[in-house]
C-alpha cells in the first residue's frame, strides 16, 4: 500500500488491550506447559515398531538363504548346502572324448557309419556283443569282409592298441555300448588288460571268420 | 549456516553408503561369474555368441526390441513363465555373463525372448528360421491377433521377373504376400537378427546354481 494512497486510514482496534490480555491469560492455564527434553512415545506405535521388527526377522530368517548370491528361488533348501559334489562321470560319459577323438572319423558322432564304407555301432551285435571281442577288434584293428546288422562291409580298422591305454579303450567302448540306444553293461579296464596280455604275442589284423571262430 | 559441515558429510555418507551398498556388494557377489566348464562334455557354458548372433544382437538393441520384449525367465512362484513355457528355469546371473549388453528389459508387452532359441519344438532350425523371418515381414501371418509391428524394412521386396527366384524368399500366403511377380527376402540384418534370436538359449543348467536352489524337502512347519 503506497504512502500517497488517498483512501488510507487508521482503523479503530476492534479489542481493547485488557480483553486480549484476558482471553490469553484464558489459554495459557488450559494449555499444558511444554517440557524440556524427549515427550514419551505413545504405546501403540511402540508396540507397531515392535512387531514389525519381530515379522521382518522371522521372514528374514525364511527368506534371506544366507544372503547367497545365487540363490534365486526363496523356496530353496535353508540348510547350507556342502560344496558341491565332484559329480562322479561314468566310463560312458568320460568314453565320449576317446570316442570323439578317434573313432568318429570312421563310424561318426552319430554312431551310423558310413554306409557301405564303414559299419554302424548303433544296434551292431559286434559292438553289444562279447566285450572280449569287440576288445580284441580295438586292440589290433579288423580287416576283411564282415557282416554287421545285415549289411555286408568290406573295409580295414586300424590296430589302436599301441595308440590307446587300457582305461580309455574301456571307455570308449563302454560309449559305444550305451549310446545311441544301444544298451550292452559298461567294459572295465581290468577286461582290456586281460585281453590284451592274453593277445600279447598277435601281430596281425583279426578277420570277421577268426572272431567268430573264437565264438565269444 | 551453524552445521553446514557436519550436514556436508552426513549426505556424503548417506550417498557413499548406499552406492557402495548397491553396486560394490553387487560387484563383489556375483562381478567374478565366470563359464563353467561341464565335466560330462567338456564344454564352456554360457557358450559365446556367434559372430553373426553378435551382429544380430546390434540390431536387436538398434531396434529397440528390448522395449517390448524382456530376457528374463521368472523364477518358480514369481509368475507364470515356467507355466508358458518361456524357460525350463529361471534365469541366473551367469547366464547374462556373455552379454555385452544387458538387454533385460521393463516391459512385456511381447513374449520373453530369453529362451525364444530353445522353443522351437519339433522344428529343424531352418524352418524355425522362417517362422522368425515370417514374424518379422508380417506378423498376423503366424501368430494371429498379435499386436507386434511388422518390420518390413528388414526385407528386399523385388520383382522376380527377369531373374533367378531366390532360394530365401519367403513362402507367404496370398494374403501377406506383396504381390504377384514380387518376392520377399531377408536383408542381412534380419539374417543376423533371426540368427541372434536362434541363440537365445539357456538350456544348460548349471550345478552350483541347480544345487542352491533345489527346494527344501516339505515337511511339517513353516
Amino acid at each position: 500500500m503506497s504512502a500517497n494512497d488517498s483512501n488510507f486510514r487508521v482503523e479503530p482496534a476492534g479489542a481493547s488491550d485488557d480483553s486480549i490480555q484476558q482471553v490469553h491469560a484464558r489459554l495459557l492455564t488450559t494449555k499444558p506447559e511444554k517440557t524440556d527434553g524427549y515427550s514419551k512415545l505413545p504405546l501403540v506405535l511402540l508396540g507397531l515398531m515392535c512387531s514389525a521388527i519381530f515379522f521382518g526377522s522371522i521372514y528374514l530368517a525364511h527368506y534371506s538363504l544366507r544372503f547367497d548370491p545365487l540363490v534365486y528361488s526363496e523356496h530353496a533348501n535353508r540348510e547350507k548346502p556342502g560344496a558341491v559334489k565332484v559329480v562322479a562321470l561314468t566310463r560312458a560319459q568320460l568314453g565320449k572324448k576317446v570316442f570323439d577323438m578317434t573313432c568318429v572319423a570312421c563310424h561318426q558322432s552319430n554312431g551310423l557309419g558310413v554306409p557301405g564304407q564303414y559299419p554302424p555301432l548303433v544296434g551292431s551285435e559286434w559292438a553289444t556283443g562279447s566285450e572280449e571281442r569287440a576288445i580284441r577288434i580295438v586292440l589290433h584293428g579288423l580287416n576283411g569282409p564282415i557282416t554287421v546288422a545285415g549289411k555286408e562291409y568290406n573295409n580295414v580298422m586300424a590296430p589302436l592298441g599301441a595308440a590307446l591305454k587300457d582305461e580309455q579303450i574301456a571307455n570308449a567302448l563302454s560309449y559305444v555300448r550305451a549310446s545311441w540306444g544301444n544298451a550292452a553293461p559298461e567294459v572295465l579296464p581290468e577286461t582290456v588288460a586281460k585281453v590284451r596280455a592274453d593277445t600279447a604275442s598277435r601281430t596281425t589284423f583279426w578277420t570277421a571268420a577268426e572272431l567268430l571262430k573264437l565264438s565269444n | 549456516m551453524k552445521n553446514g559441515l557436519s550436514l556436508f558429510f552426513g549426505v556424503m555418507a548417506t550417498l557413499a553408503l548406499s552406492w557402495a551398498g548397491l553396486l560394490l556388494t553387487g560387484h563383489r557377489q556375483i562381478g567374478g561369474l565366470g563359464q563353467v566348464k561341464d565335466p560330462a562334455d567338456d564344454t564352456l557354458y554360457p557358450q559365446p555368441l556367434s559372430g553373426l548372433a553378435d551382429q544380430g544382437r546390434l540390431v536387436y538393441q538398434d531396434l529397440g526390441c528390448v522395449t517390448c520384449h524382456t530376457q528374463q525367465v521368472r523364477h518358480e512362484g514369481f509368475g507364470s513363465d515356467l507355466a508358458r513355457k518361456w524357460g525350463e528355469r529361471g534365469s541366473y546371473a551367469r547366464d547374462y555373463i556373455r552379454d555385452q549388453t544387458v538387454l533385460i528389459g521393463q516391459n512385456r508387452l511381447g513374449p520373453d525372448l530369453r529362451n525364444v532359441g530353445a522353443r522351437l519344438g519339433d522344428a529343424k532350425p531352418e524352418e524355425y528360421a522362417d517362422w522368425f523371418y515370417k514374424l518379422l515381414y508380417a506378423p498376423q501371418s503366424v501368430a494371429k491377433g498379435t499386436n507386434m509391428p511388422a518390420h518390413p524394412f528388414l526385407f528386399d521386396v523385388h520383382p522376380v521377373a527377369g531373374r533367378q527366384a531366390s532360394a530365401h524368399a519367403l513362402a507367404l500366403s496370398s494374403k501377406f504376400a506383396p504381390g504377384p511377380g514380387l518376392e520377399v527376402v531377408p536383408t542381412s540384418r534380419a539374417v543376423a537378427l533371426v540368427t541372434y534370436l536362434q541363440s537365445l538359449k539357456d538350456t544348460y543348467d548349471y550345478p552350483v546354481e541347480r544345487n542352491r536352489n533345489t527346494p527344501a524337502p516339505k515337511q511339517g512347519g513353516h
